[in-house]
């Protein structure tokens, strides 16, 4: 009983945590900042959206959103499936590597991904330069990062390597069987595939689509960067009110539409899952992977060209870049430390206070953030062994964990920033990355908690262990890689989020991604490139130590 | 029982310490920035980039007052003036350096600025004063004009109608006017030359924008890789490249409608621990040796009548004026916005 009361304590400090800022922020908007100023302007807007919804911005921007988030998501799964496919089948140098490119976007924050793109792809980049010597004249260029299409490529790139990853996964275990009696039933090879496969992997690839959906869906920077004339996204339109028109209900009205569908999409992706997961169960051993022959390694080799020469290119453009110093009047192009050097000691040195401040700030903010999920996922995990039948503890905590993924990091922000003494714009940007980033650490040592087999516990008591040396000895040995790999996860997630201090308008203190916005929207990459460079190794690094840990364990 | 009850306690116990850590630390944060004894600036981006105004004059004043400047920059012109009025963070800056004629009347309504006496104001040139009340001081101005890239092949543009023939088709870059000054400034242009009419002249000139920018530095910055020929900017641009490139390769564009001009204007908020300090350096700032840092780091004209121009703007031309005004700061600019945002 008392172990309920207290399942039901954390429950509580975790949902006022994720919760108070979403109140705090609607109070803001509808009822005003303190009781002195009555705010009926803002009801007023609320209502008076109402009747303009069609001709307004938000139905333009909505469908803009939805637009370019299923294009997003097509061209991701269409990059990507091909990817799976190969890996799943076939062994080949370099398969590992493709497998492991679905750590980028978890480790390389968006607007490196966007620097990497336009330094690339650009007029003057690295792909058109290449180009115009091959084919001589550069011919009729269009600019087609600054068009719909070329968000949609940025986010399809970024994004395919988790389709690959996570396909592949699926691919390996499906056993050939339904296809070889497809084929026997004498089905032609597309219709055996669409028969045998393709209903198996579905789950996998909404699974997959629906992560990606999400992600696009959020997207800001890139919109932002990007979408010029295109279009702008909700989170775009939220910044806009928020920071240039100070109009705090209509941001309210604009995150309340983006979190319903959000939620909406959410609902669905869970239901998803729980398919796969069955699915996967239903099946034995992964296939072994054979060596291809003749054509098949012609498709291979394809296919490797292909990512190396639009996806890893521009990640290679920005190393490149990074020490080439542009030529001025007195120096021609040339390669050096110059670009970091003016960063490190130039006016007001921005690299050396970006540095530190992303250290402390995304130290703390990982902190919680590990914290938190630990005793989030403890929780839960008690709750379950507690109680094996009514597991409303778990399902709240299930749905808090989806809860920062449906809500725009702007409104967090702006919560936390309401609720902080003396709005503290820091103690915001902290609390806010935290909460966003709690949820990948309760669901990564959640899942090696629910791995332990309970039998060892019990040995290690019956063994003569005491409840905590069992504890100890057991349940945390195990968890700790996980643990650690956990809060390096939120290191990496909050060191290179800028939507929140964009949001929040902080420029007082200058992150690395908030220097690297600033560099990138002054058009000066190689200075941009030299401190993409910085915090793509402090990501990449905390990251790869991370895998290591795991590793180990 | 007791063993998860322990456990459970133990997490909450530290989660609570984290917290109360990381708010004292906060708070510490908070009171050391009180402190700090430096003059604290708000303006725009390329005010403080390396090669702007921000790095000579910072030092300059450091050597003849003693005072430490640091600048911050709130993104571009737009965000600026919004940060004024932001309802949370009260601006905690002392000076404000680059809120332009456009934004003057609101940022003067909004109360935050005192009255300054500034012995230099003598040598400003008069027409420039607009704020009688001295409470925003002009500090430098050039008129706006199209940048036209003279390697491109293509036929320069004659006026503003010349831009929505079909030969210039996602040829042009602007900034957007909800968020960057020159932005403001061409809508401004449009409504003067187009009077009621001037959103049918966005709508007419929407093909031929290839990108409609955050900020004054994206567009420039797309210009010169060479991603369109056409830019807005001003009249003074074309000295830049030939102080740092000797290359009269971008030229600026005479229009038939005439040329609207922008004033960049300073001033000391009221919130200011330091009046005294903040005064003498824009009384610094106005000075003919200050001004003298402008036209190369800025490239604009200096308001200081005093001020000898450097050999690079000879090359710059004035236009016929023509005097142009937002009708609606707080709706045209999002209007014009939307008229190109989805509508290629």
């Amino acid at each position: 009983m008392r172990t309920r009361i207290f399942l039901y304590l954390v429950l509580c400090t975790i949902l006022i945590f994720s919760l108070a800022p979403l109140i705090a922020f609607l109070q803001a908007a509808f009822f005003g900042l303190s009781e002195a100023e009555s705010n009926t302007e803002a009801i007023k807007t609320f209502l008076d959206f109402f009747k303009r919804i069609p001709e307004s911005t938000i139905a333009k921007s909505l469908w803009f959103t939805l637009k370019q988030s299923i294009a997003s998501t097509a061209l991701a799964i269409g990059l990507g499936l091909p990817g799976a496919w190969l890996t799943a089948r076939f062994r080949f140098p370099g398969r590992k590597a493709l497998l492991s490119l679905a750590a980028i976007p978890f480790c390389f924050p968006p607007i490196l991904i966007i620097l990497a793109f336009i330094s690339y792809y650009g007029k003057e980049g690295l792909l058109s330069t290449a180009f115009s010597l091959i084919f001589g004249s550069r011919g009729e260029y269009r600019g087609i990062l600054y068009s719909f299409w070329g968000l949609v490529i940025v986010h399809a790139f970024y994004n395919f390597p988790i389709v690959v990853h996570q396909i592949s996964a699926l691919l390996l275990r499906i056993p050939n069987t339904p296809l070889e009696a497809a084929r026997t039933l004498g089905a032609k090879k597309l219709k055996a595939f669409r028969t045998g496969i393709l209903p198996w992997i579905m789950p996998g690839i909404g699974q997959s689509a629906g992560l990606i959906f999400l992600y696009c869906f959020f997207s800001f920077t890139t919109v932002l960067v990007f979408g010029g004339r295109a279009g702008t996204t909700l989170e775009v339109e939220i910044y806009q009110a928020l920071r240039y028109r100070s109009n705090l209900a209509l941001a309210a009205v604009f995150s309340i539409i983006e979190s319903a569908c959000a939620l909406l999409g959410i609902w669905m992706l869970t239901r998803i899952q729980g398919k796969t997961h069955r699915t996967v169960r239903d099946f034995g051993a992964a296939r072994k992977l054979v060596k291809p022959k003749g054509k098949q390694w012609f498709l291979i080799v394809l296919y490797q060209i292909f990512i190396i020469v639009f996806f890893i290119g521009p990640l290679f453009s920005i190393v490149i870049e990074a020490f080439r110093v542009p030529a001025s009047l007195n120096s021609p192009d040339k390669f050096g430390f110059d670009n970091f050097k003016r960063l490190l000691t130039g006016f007001q040195a921005p690299l050396t206070g970006a540095i530190l401040s992303t250290l402390k700030l995304s130290g703390i903010a990982a902190l919680l953030a590990t914290f938190i999920g630990i005793i989030a996922c403890f929780s839960i995990f008690f709750a379950q062994r507690a109680e094996k039948k009514s597991n409303i503890i778990a399902m709240l905590m299930d749905l808090l964990q989806w809860l920062p993924m449906a809500v725009s990091p702007a409104v967090i922000a702006y919560g936390w920033l309401f609720i902080s003494a003396n709005h503290l714009a820091t103690s915001a940007l902290i609390a806010a990355q935290a909460l966003i980033a709690w949820p990948f650490v309760s669901r990564t040592v959640g899942a090696s908690l629910r791995a332990i087999d309970s039998r060892m516990h019990e040995a290690a008591k019956t063994l003569g262990a005491s409840p905590i040396k069992a504890f100890i000895t057991i349940e945390l040995r195990t968890i700790l890689p996980s643990v650690a790999a956990a809060a390096a996860f939120a290191f990496s997630i909050t060191a290179g989020d800028v939507n929140v201090p964009l949001m929040l308008g902080m420029s007082e203190i200058e992150t690395l991604p908030l220097l690297l916005y600033r560099l990138t929207a002054a058009y000066r990459f190689n200075e941009a490139c030299a401190a993409g460079l910085v915090l793509g190794l402090m990501t990449g690094i905390v990251f790869m130590l991370k895998e290591k840990v795991i590793d180990v364990a | 029982m007791m063993r998860k009850k322990q456990f459970i306690a133990v997490f909450e116990v530290i989660a609570m310490v984290s917290i109360a850590v990381v708010t004292g630390w906060a708070q510490s944060n908070a009171q050391s920035k009180q402190q700090n004894s430096e003059l604290i600036v708000w303006t725009y981006d390329s005010f403080i980039s390396e090669w702007g105004p921000a790095p000579l004059i910072a030092r300059a004043f450091q050597e003849e007052a003693g005072i430490k400047l640091r600048f911050v920059s709130k993104g571009d012109g737009g965000a600026l003036l919004a940060a004024l009025f932001d309802p949370i963070n009260k601006p905690s800056a002392d000076i404000i350096i680059g809120l332009d004629d456009k934004q003057l009347d609101k940022a003067l309504k909004s109360g935050l600025f005192i009255p300054l006496s500034l012995k230099n104001i003598s040598e400003i040139q008069k027409d420039l004063l607009l704020d009688t009340t001295n409470r925003l001081v002009p500090f430098d101005f050039s008129q706006f004009a199209l940048i036209w890239d003279s390697q491109s092949g293509i036929e320069p543009p004659r006026s503003l109608e010349d831009l929505t023939k079909p030969i210039y088709r996602k040829k042009l870059i602007i900034m957007d006017p909800r968020t960057s000054t020159p932005g403001l400034g061409f809508l401004a242009w449009t409504e003067a030359v187009y009077k009621t009419d001037w959103k049918e002249y966005w709508k007419r000139l929407a093909p031929s924008v290839l990108a409609m920018t955050p900020s004054w530095d994206t567009g420039y910055g797309l210009f010169t890789k060479g991603e369109a020929p056409l830019v807005l900017s001003y009249s003074t641009s074309p000295a830049y490249h030939k102080a740092y490139e000797n290359s009269e390769r971008y030229r600026a564009l005479q229009f038939a409608e005439g040329h609207p001009t922008q004033i960049e204007f300073a001033g000391v908020l009221i919130s200011s621990q330091k009046k005294e300090l903040a005064q003498k350096f824009l009384d610094y700032l106005l000075s003919a040796k200050c001004q003298a840092l402008l036209p190369e780091t800025q490239w604009m004209f200096p308001a200081n009548i005093k001020t000898e121009l450097p050999p690079s703007f000879s090359i710059v031309q004035k236009y016929p004026a023509l005097i142009a005004t937002i009708r609606d700061l707080d709706h045209d600019p999002s209007t014009a916005a939307n008229l190109l945002i989805g509508n290629p």
